[in-house]
């Protein structure tokens, strides 16, 4: 298990970006709202719905295959999205989850969604429905269920491993819309491959800001770029000092020794007096 | 460290019944409470319970043996495995059960009126059912007939992993379908994504063959297709995957951090 005795630095950068962020989502509240660019994936999103509300066929969803966490929660938000749209035009919906507690949530948000939408006699129970918690199972119950009710559109959102391909493919085969996004880099490229429109990396996150607009998201967001040029100054840096300094074997600088002290936080109080 | 033990005889049995009992009350209560009263108390909860891990992950440690190494804790580190983890896992079983009940309503709905493809759904209740007789039969029951451990060997190892077999290998020819597809040049984007994926495969497989003969050493090595494969790879492709991880993390952490403040709308957290 990890500490933040264990490594100092980490500690107070993993600080450093938590302030950045909550200092942009508090100006974000108080009504400095910044400009998002354009998300192609995102903006598909009300294509695939309009196609599969044309068509009359259902909407596929699934939030990944693991269970209750961070990733499946954003995939959550942006499946609410897409169900009030849906709830709108009456279009049929499925969402398949892998994970027993993620699925009685899922049932939970998407009746809501209904309801939010004024019109909770659309919710059928069944549209929500737990396959399999087994990776390959669950990807040959999800590859039936798209023959089988020939979907019209789907959205991938959440964390995938080899069963990736498998939807994407089978999808594809029956001409499915495809909007797609994960956080595992190395399920992106099949992704990239297959469907029709990919969210890649942190755009997954920026979703909820994108298609909300709401302050706290947008704020957010804003505050992860701005973590993003703090982690891309020290990248500089520490590229910088490793090409001078030739670290762990180059000149003594007590201060660069400081800043890759191992240890605990004595280390880190040993070090600060040695510099003194 | 500290070690719950378990329960033996009836004991199990009122520990069990115990645990029911309080977790259906909780629920009970939980579903009672007007919406306005919940969601306070469900961000409370979750407020408390990031704390936990975050006073956890930066009070200052000291050593302590465990299993015969020396682990790094403080007063918060042995609550993990033997409480959180422990509750975390009686949650997913109760409702684990719940999902079950789902899936065998809609295939027993789908048998009882004869829908299209209700002979899959009846294949799917008799290998559910199979397994859970056969594998409660063969794990709980010390004292059970000799063929109930084959029947249960012969559905799992026989049937089940052979079917999960077949679908990872499925992958394989999903792979070249998709990369035809991506790969069809009709792009500039689509040219280098080609050319990139050739010199990559040629650099892992036989491509060696091909620039066998040019030295290995000083300036003609960077002539040989080992070369421009792994360049591609590790100095293309790697800083790439950084890169992306790098933004995926701080989205996680900006979002963790949303959520446990209770700031976050949306989904699960109202608008």
């Amino acid at each position: 298990m990890q500490h933040a005795c264990d490594n100092w630095f980490v500690a107070f950068f993993e600080g450093a970006l938590i302030i950045l962020i909550m200092v942009r989502i508090i100006k974000s509240m108080r009504g400095s709202i910044p400009f998002i660019r354009r998300i192609p994936g995102l903006n598909a999103i009300d294509e695939a719905i309009g196609r599969a509300t044309e068509m009359g066929k259902p909407i596929l969803m699934i939030p990944g295959i693991l269970g209750l966490d961070i990733v499946s929660l954003q995939a959550l938000n942006v499946f609410t999205h897409v169900t009030r749209t849906a709830a709108r035009f009456a279009t049929p919906i499925r969402m398949c989850v892998c994970d027993a507690t993620l699925y009685t949530i899922s049932q939970e948000v998407i009746q809501d969604a209904y309801q939010a939408e004024g019109k909770p006699e659309l919710y059928d129970p069944d549209s929500v429905r737990f396959l399999s918690d087994q990776q390959f199972a669950f990807a040959a119950s999800v590859a039936g269920l798209i023959q089988r009710e020939q979907v019209a559109a789907t959205f991938f959102l959440g964390s995938f491993f080899a069963e990736s391909l498998i939807f994407a493919e089978v999808a594809n085969s029956v001409g499915a819309i495809q909007v797609a996004g994960t956080v595992m880099t190395t399920q992106t490229p099949f992704f990239i491959a297959a469907c029709d429109y990919v969210i890649i990396g942190d755009e997954f996150y920026a979703a909820s800001a994108y298609l909300s607009k709401e302050p706290v998201a947008t704020g957010s967001l804003v505050g992860q770029d701005y973590a993003k040029l703090l982690l891309t100054f020290f990248i500089v840096l520490g590229s910088i000092i490793y090409t001078v300094t030739g670290y762990a074997g180059g000149p003594h600088v007590p201060l660069i020794h400081t800043l890759f002290a191992d240890g605990g936080w004595n280390a880190l109080l040993h070090s600060i007096r040695h510099l003194f | 460290m500290h070690n719950w033990e378990i329960a033996q005889g009836n004991t199990i049995w009122l520990a069990i019944a115990g645990v029911l009992l309080v977790t259906f009350i909780i629920i009970g209560l939980l579903t009672k409470l007007p919406l306005t009263l919940r969601r306070p108390l469900l961000s409370f909860l979750v407020f408390v319970s990031g704390l936990f891990y975050a006073l956890e992950y930066f009070l200052p440690t000291h050593p302590v043996l465990d299993h015969g190494v020396m682990v790094p804790e403080n007063i918060l580190t042995d609550l993990i495995p033997n409480i959180i983890n422990p509750l975390a896992q009686d949650l997913s079983a109760l409702l684990f059960g719940l999902g079950l009940f789902s899936l065998m309503r809609i295939h027993f709905n789908n048998v009882a009126r004869q829908r299209s493809g209700w002979v899959n759904s009846l294949a799917l209740l008799v290998s559910t059912l199979s397994m859970m007789v056969f594998g409660f039969w063969s794990r709980a029951n010390l004292h059970h007939p000799r063929w109930v451990d084959q029947v249960y060997h012969h559905l799992f190892d026989g049937v089940y992993q052979n079917m999960d077999a077949a679908m990872f290998s499925l992958i394989a020819f999903f792979i070249l379908s998709a990369s035809y597809r991506a790969f069809r040049i009709r792009s500039f984007e689509a040219s280098i994504l080609m050319t990139s994926a050739l010199i990559v495969l040629l650099g892992l497989s036989f491509g060696g063959l091909i620039t066998d003969k040019v030295p290995d050493y000083g300036l003609w090595s960077n002539f040989r297709i080992e070369t421009w494969s792994s360049w591609i790879l590790n100095i293309i492709s790697s800083p790439g995957l950084r890169a992306i991880d790098f933004g995926v993390g701080l989205g996680g952490l900006a979002m963790g951090l949303r959520i446990w403040l209770g700031i976050e709308k949306g989904a699960l957290f109202g608008d």
